[in-house]
């Protein structure tokens, strides 16, 4: 793609992203500074308004913006690409065990634990429920099975916090209606087969 | 996660979801189990803060010598280095485990940190007879089998070589 298409391209993403239910922040800035005109100076609530969107999601990557059609016949829809620099958390385990809950209690669960760090013997421990996100709370029963880390959460900013988490594991189970429709299916096959 | 027609990629940078990592692969595979997978790469990176610039150098000279670049380079320093640990054996790439595959370490200057020193495992792993590979079972009993061994090697490689370059 040279550079005219190029600027194009991202010409006509500009004019969509202006059409988008989602306002361009140059938009909020001469909404806000309509609304309080005489009352707040432009530059006061440009202040107030987030630069940059922080995520924990992946360092960089290539945003697909969407395409670009071109009115002339026969050119070929081009992407239209941006790309956007996201800011991460980290997680630095100091110690990681695998559990196996043993018993539900009201408050607590107890679980025998295995050190994933160091080989040892078995542990036994109680945990509050409420450490569990409310994701996994329906996995703690009986021989559900966990992960158990404690370190340090490390923020993009630097901040280091000691931190303990607890993430249930979630392995893909055959439903009773799944196997169920596999019998049938199987049956009918072996009966539509005319055994000679 | 990454998933295209010739691969599959699951990553993360937080240790507390590494073993669940693991869970995501078999749970996905265990599903799809007529996914004909040939090989498999277990990868692990950390990058190091080094004390002092200096220290930070002479790592650099432990693994590339500059002397056999004197006179022929002005300036110049390691950009890359990776080094295989295997055996050819009966024509085929065999680890050290005695698995068809390797083990492939690289080390570079980090361009997180500095002055830091980036290293980067890459257990490699392949099926026996690529070419009749039916499913994924063998490459998922493979995983099983080696996850927490290729784990701890990583480890351990990472943090002895780095011991012995900033000595």
């Amino acid at each position: 793609m040279n550079n005219t298409m190029l600027k194009l391209a991202n010409d006509k993403v500009e004019e969509a992203q202006r059409d988008l239910s989602r306002p361009s922040r140059e938009t909020i800035v001469a909404d806000l500074a309509r609304q309080f005109k005489g009352a707040m100076p432009k530059e006061r609530i440009s202040a107030y308004l987030p630069l940059t969107d922080v995520s924990s999601l992946v360092s960089s990557e290539n945003i697909l913006l969407g395409t670009v059609a071109f009115r002339e016949q026969g050119k070929e829809p081009v992407p239209a690409v941006k790309q956007a620099t996201i800011q991460q958390n980290q997680f630095v385990s100091l110690q990681k065990w695998q559990g196996v809950v043993i018993e539900l209690k009201k408050d607590t669960f107890l679980a025998k634990l295995n050190d994933l760090s160091e080989k040892g013997p078995e542990e036994e421990a109680e945990f509050p429920l409420e450490e569990v996100s409310d994701d996994d709370k329906e996995l703690v029963v009986p021989g559900g099975v966990f992960y158990w880390n404690i370190g340090y959460q490390i923020s993009y900013q630097g901040q280091q916090t000691r931190a303990s988490i607890i993430r249930f594991r979630y392995l893909p189970v055959w439903r009773k209606e799944e196997l169920d429709a596999a019998k049938s299916r199987a049956q009918k096959i072996q009966d539509d087969i005319n055994w000679k | 996660m990454e998933v295209t027609q010739e691969r599959f990629v699951v990553r993360t940078t937080q240790e507390s979801y590494d073993e669940p990592l693991q869970d995501l692969v078999f749970g996905a595979f265990s599903l799809l189990r007529h996914t004909p997978i040939n090989k498999m790469g277990i990868n692990r990176s950390m990058h190091f803060l080094i004390d002092s610039e200096e220290k930070w150098n002479s790592a650099g000279y432990k693994l590339a010598p500059k002397e056999p670049w004197e006179g022929i380079l002005k300036r110049s320093g390691l950009i890359s280095l990776t080094i295989e640990e295997s055996v050819k054996k009966d024509g085929e790439i065999v680890r050290s485990d005695g698995r068809k595959g390797y083990t492939r370490v690289r080390v570079e200057p980090s361009m997180r940190i500095h002055p830091g020193l980036f290293m980067e495992t890459n257990d490699h792993f392949e099926t026996k007879d690529s070419i009749s590979t039916v499913g994924c079972d063998e490459i998922i009993n493979i995983l099983r089998e080696s996850w927490e061994a290729s784990y701890r090697r990583s480890e351990e490689i990472m943090y002895s070589l780095l011991e012995r370059l900033v000595k």
